[in-house]
């Protein structure tokens, strides 16, 4: 069943375009929407005569009431499913998609997807360029930087990380140090490309996501 | 017969194998029909459903208008969907600010010439419509023309040399990347707003005995003399959606694939707005690179991303 974003969503991805073998339909992931039939994992599939099983490649958080669109194919198990699913002849033939029965007037469900795709591809490739390691507050880390108004120096900087801001390719940080008496905080893109190299050097119990109460507190707690 | 995609490409400038054949062509209007009727040769004309017959010599001083697009030449815009914004590092890591636009199935609706019309416009629809979101007359207007159903439609005044046949789709491929463009939209409405966020007025002190007018107007004119208020003074009002243009835009990357237009900076109004991009009026574009009238699709095209390149100049390094 194509739905209504499905045409908008046709040509996203060149990648995913799978040559679906008509026994076992591949998990394709979150991310892969060339045309896959979208399905709300909160719905029964009851009226769906596959008798499937529906896999999802990345674990999912799903708030309780909030709508959250997965693109998998199901996993049939049973054989005369395979003639009743049209997902092989829908996959293999972007170009002759029906056209798309958008929903409603307004769009703003649709670019949010396309915007949300396009992040995701964002990521991975820049996690394709170099290894960045997973950073959590209270880790203390050394960063090496390459400034480009300072004229491409690349300097060392060390800190506490006291925030981790996720927002998919402007996903950012802050450590904090005390430097010659004056505390100081640096907020960083996780992955800019001035940022050469991360190592986590240390790790410190904490029990908060943002540990700002560091401001307040005595310079020796956000020394390392 | 040919398509309406073959006598594009047959038409395109850089095509060596144009025949004469092909230069009947766009916008030719119907002998016949005596509403004259928009077309182009050997099709049916969607009013009075006869093949064209245009006159040879009005087609063959239009395709010769196209092959030299010249320097009055203004070719037709495109609607897209604001879709968000997002941020990308240019090569010399720099961050630079991106708006993503998709360009939603536009097609030639209606083709607006003098004749008929008094002056030479094409009527761009984009989106899709189920038919049941129609009313009648909408339908028809669609169906005469040949398209599928849209959602927007918005129209795009062009000089004569740009003027398209109807049905004619426009994908991102007529723009290039490293191109400046104007975009129009419908800004974000902000309702009814006072002097300071309006018109940026300073507003009073916030202490020191300032009493009850903090965010006030001040004074609103002079005293018996002139002894009113001009017109059009500043004050308090309705604030936002209307419609506002922002010039000379750089384009940055084209995605054919996925009708993605990505841009440097600020578009005017809300996600899934509709917008109109046109080539940038004090910028204008190089016709030898850019496609003109648009961009002629072809079978075995590159569906690969086009990106503009930020310079060889490093901006960081210079002094």
């Amino acid at each position: 069943m194509a739905s209504s974003c499905s045409r908008q969503l046709a040509a996203l991805s060149l990648d995913s375009r799978v040559t679906a073998a008509p026994k076992a339909l591949k998990v394709v992931g979150l991310s892969s929407t060339t045309l896959t039939p979208t399905v709300k994992p909160y719905l029964k599939q009851a009226r769906e005569p596959l008798s499937a099983s529906l896999q999802v490649a990345a674990p999912l958080k799903v708030r309780r009431n909030q709508k959250c669109v997965v693109f998998a194919q199901a996993v049939t198990t049973t054989p005369e499913t395979e003639a009743e699913a049209d997902a092989p002849a829908v996959l293999e033939a972007a170009e002759e998609a029906p056209p798309a029965k958008p929903k409603s007037k307004k769009l703003t469900k649709g670019v949010k997807h396309i915007m949300q795709y396009l992040d995701e591809e964002a990521v991975k490739a820049a996690n394709e360029e170099k290894v960045i390691p997973d950073i959590r507050p209270g880790d203390v880390i050394q960063l090496r930087v390459e400034v480009p108004e300072n004229k491409r120096r690349v300097s060392l900087l060390r800190g506490i990380v006291i925030s981790r801001r996720n927002a998919g390719i402007n996903t950012t940080f802050r450590i904090r140090r005390v430097i010659a008496g004056v505390g100081v905080e640096m907020v960083f893109p996780l992955y800019s490309p001035n940022i050469k190299e991360i190592k986590v050097v240390d790790k410190r119990k904490v029990r908060r996501a943002k540990l700002f109460y560091l401001r307040d507190k005595i310079a020796r707690m956000s020394s390392c | 017969m040919y398509s309406v995609r073959e006598y594009a490409r047959l038409l395109h400038p850089l095509n060596p194998n144009a025949s004469p054949e092909a230069l009947f062509l766009f916008a030719v209007s119907c002998a016949p029909c005596t509403e004259g009727s928009v077309g182009f040769s050997k099709q049916e004309c969607p009013r009075c459903r006869q093949l064209v017959v245009g006159s040879a010599v009005a087609s063959m001083a239009m395709a010769e208008a196209v092959a030299r697009a010249g320097k009055e030449s203004f070719r037709t815009g495109v609607i897209a969907v604001k879709c968000g914004m997002t941020a990308i590092w240019d090569k010399w890591g720099a961050r630079v600010p991106m708006t993503v636009l998709w360009v939603n199935d536009n097609h030639v609706v209606q083709v607006k010439t003098e004749e008929t019309d008094g002056h030479f416009a094409l009527q761009i629809g984009a989106g899709q419509r189920k038919p049941k979101q129609l009313t009648k007359p909408e339908l028809g207007h669609f169906r005469a023309a040949g398209v599928p159903l849209k959602q927007h439609l918005a129209e795009f005044p062009v000089t004569e040399d740009a003027l398209l046949p109807l049905g004619t789709e426009l994908s991102v491929r007529h723009f290039r990347p490293g191109q400046y463009v104007d975009i129009a939209g419908i800004t974000t409405g902000k309702g009814f707003q006072g002097g300071m966020k309006r018109w940026g007025f300073a507003g009073m002190p916030a202490s020191h005995g300032a009493s009850l007018s903090h965010r006030s107007l001040g004074s609103t004119g002079g005293r018996q003399d002139p002894g009113k208020v001009f017109k059009g003074k500043k004050m308090a009002g309705h604030m936002g959606a209307v419609r506002r243009t922002v010039k000379n835009v750089w384009i940055y990357k084209i995605e054919p694939e996925r009708d993605l237009i990505w841009v440097r900076g600020q578009v005017p109004g809300h996600k899934g707005n509709f917008v109109y991009i046109r080539d940038a009026f004090y910028k204008k574009p190089d016709f030898s690179v850019v496609p003109f009238p648009t961009y002629a699709p072809d079978e075995d095209d590159d569906l690969s991303a086009l990106v503009a390149d930020f310079g060889e100049v490093d901006p960081f390094l210079e002094e």
